[in-house]
């Protein structure tokens, strides 16, 4: 008896550590086939690979720059749309824990987090692209401001929350005012946390594919930064590009990933030096 | 400062503070605008094909779309709803076992580089673009599950349904279920990590004061949350019933209902980005994506909702 209760043991050790090792696998050879299979293209194409437009069907490297540019404008102006909201709905939940509506915003925002990309886009598509009667890069920001907004109140609202409530008593038997104490402590313990929340969510909008499918256009021949002009992302761009049969787009669209990758590796590691908690 | 802040409603509200709520709520009610919108546009756009159509835009597997006249026009959705229940079953069934072992090692292997190595890669994962999945799955994974999974269990075992296809070009449920279980580890290690978390010492104490190995403190930790287990099953499905630009380069995109996971295949979100930038130009089409898009957020509410209640009874029972 003894004896079958030690096979199983060790059983178990070995099938957990293999079956974790097969969780974590994909996520090495997934960024290790973009360095080996990016690296090449952006060392061919040089530095006009951030600059120049996509190569025509069938020959040359051409470059990313339209949707280089396209990607960071629409992550910028998302930013500047969605990180105010959260901020605010993040300080309303948590100062005004109790009242119906935080109540509602924290339900809510959970849920806005479970609700499929593409139809974000959707939604977007109806109210903005269709009253306008064309596709723009404002109408990206929107959408990916709406799937920012839950995914940075998360964080701010636990750096907020993680707040020691002695400190915010301190200020209170001070004689500061409310709005005083929030701005003046909390924000201000919470600084860290609070940036870590911004920059992931830059981080999460940067990558993001089906929102932008119906509202950004697929403009990916001129560098523009025009909010109501068409535009384009380094996400589409890899999304089309992967799936037409021309070699060199597929080239283009690995050294796109590899792009991608960086910008998205830099604000990782930035982050977990801020950090050490990741929210989903 | 809660207790107090509970008394303190909208009305009672000291001056200072009154000012603060009310320049606060407007921007923190904008949530419940976005609510309603989406709930308002996509009831409205899918209305046209939801009345032309009836049950059979659920129950059929009809694409013929058709610039004629509206008599020829026919559409049934059956085919991607069935493609994104196979795949996001078989993506939840695969990253549940996966997601237990990691929540063990994370949980259990403290201060161990194993530890330190298995959070970082799940951060990873957890943020990485859904795009980067989608350029590996379509140009490495599937090559390779074609080569070393599909071929070989197809010519050993061509008489079990699951199998009894041939895969052709690689790209399947299968390989869907696959990518997705990758995508999805992350957030449902997360889950069932913040429930178990959540059990307090007193009982791991029992446990192993019993005198219970490594493996029957587990299996017994994890009996404890077991409904925030099943919690996070049903969120990871959720999830990947959602998930659309990698899923679109895997999984084949052909109407195609069959037993065999090898077959090509369609799911909601991949059939929406494949046909959305056309539909204008037939009549029903955008209303009947709108539709399948309708489908998917009453079938992801309602798995959340239950999920949470579940996740809830768990955080209730120890905190």
């Amino acid at each position: 008896m003894v004896e079958l209760r030690e096979v199983k043991e060790k059983l178990f050790m070995i099938t957990s550590l293999l079956l974790a090792i097969l969780a974590i696998l994909p996520i090495f050879h997934i960024l290790f086939s973009i360095f080996y299979n990016g690296l090449p293209v952006l060392i061919s194409a040089g530095a006009s690979f951030l600059i120049d437009p996509p190569p025509p069907p069938g020959r040359g490297l051409g470059g990313i720059g339209p949707s280089l540019v396209g990607t960071l404008m629409l992550a910028l102006i998302s930013s500047l749309i969605g990180v105010p909201l959260s901020l605010a709905s993040a300080l309303f939940a948590v100062e005004f824990p109790d009242n119906i509506i935080s109540r509602g915003v924290r339900v809510l925002s959970k849920a806005l987090l479970q609700i499929p990309s593409i139809l974000v886009g959707m939604l977007i598509y109806v109210l903005m692209v269709v009253p306008m009667g064309r596709f723009s890069m404002l109408a990206g920001s929107l959408a990916l401001a709406i799937m920012m907004i839950p995914y940075v109140t998360t964080y701010v609202e636990e750096a907020l929350e993680s707040v020691p409530k002695t400190y915010r008593e301190a200020g209170y038997a001070l004689g500061l005012s409310r709005t005083k104490v929030v701005f003046k402590i909390s924000v201000s313990i919470a600084k860290r946390g609070i940036l870590t929340g911004i920059l992931m969510g830059f981080a999460k909008v940067t990558g993001e594919t089906a929102p932008l499918l119906f509202t950004v256009g697929k403009q990916r021949q001129l560098i523009s930064i025009d909010p109501l002009g068409y535009t384009d992302s380094i996400s589409l761009l890899i999304f089309d590009f992967i799936q037409t049969p021309y070699d060199n787009w597929h080239k283009v669209a690995w050294g796109s990933a590899l792009i991608l990758t960086s910008i998205f590796l830099s604000i990782f590691l930035f982050t977990r030096n801020l950090t050490k908690r990741v929210v989903l | 400062m809660r207790a107090m802040g509970s008394r303190w409603s909208s009305i009672s509200l000291p001056k200072y503070d009154r000012g603060f709520y009310l320049s606060l709520l407007p921007l923190a009610s904008l949530i419940f605008a976005i609510f309603l919108a989406l709930a308002y546009v996509i009831a409205s756009a899918s209305y046209p094909s939801i009345s032309k159509f009836g049950v059979g835009l659920f129950t059929e597997n009809v694409w013929r779309p058709s610039e004629m006249g509206e008599e020829f026009v026919k559409y049934g959705l059956l085919a991607p709803l069935y493609g994104t229940l196979v795949t996001s079953l078989l993506a939840a069934m695969i990253a549940l076992p996966l997601s237990l072992s990691t929540v063990y090692l994370v949980e259990e292997m403290t201060g161990s580089k194993v530890k330190e190595l298995l959070s970082t890669a799940i951060d990873l994962m957890a943020g990485l673009p859904t795009v980067l999945y989608g350029l590996w799955g379509a140009t490495i994974m599937i090559p390779f599950l074609r080569d070393n999974v599909m071929r070989p269990l197809h010519s050993a075992l061509p008489w079990v349904p699951l199998f009894s296809c041939d895969p052709l070009s690689g790209a399947s449920l299968l390989s869907a279920g696959i990518l997705l279980a990758i995508m999805i580890i992350p957030f449902m290690h997360s889950l069932i990590q913040d429930a178990y978390r959540s059990v307090p010492w007193i009982y791991r104490e029992a446990i192993l004061s019993i005198g219970a190995n490594r493996y029957e403190y587990y299996k017994m930790m994890i009996s404890l949350i077991k409904p925030a287990v099943f919690g996070s099953l049903l969120l990871g499905i959720g999830r990947a019933s959602s998930e659309t630009v990698a899923v679109t380069l895997v999984v084949g995109n052909a109407f195609n209902i069959s037993y065999c996971i090898f077959s090509p295949g369609y799911t909601i979100p991949s059939l929406i980005a494949n046909q959305f930038s056309e539909s204008n130009f037939y009549p029903y089409m955008q209303s009947t994506l709108y539709a399948g898009g309708m489908v998917l957020l009453i079938i992801g509410a309602l798995f959340s909702a239950l999920a949470l209640l579940m996740i809830r009874k768990v955080r209730k029972l120890y905190g």
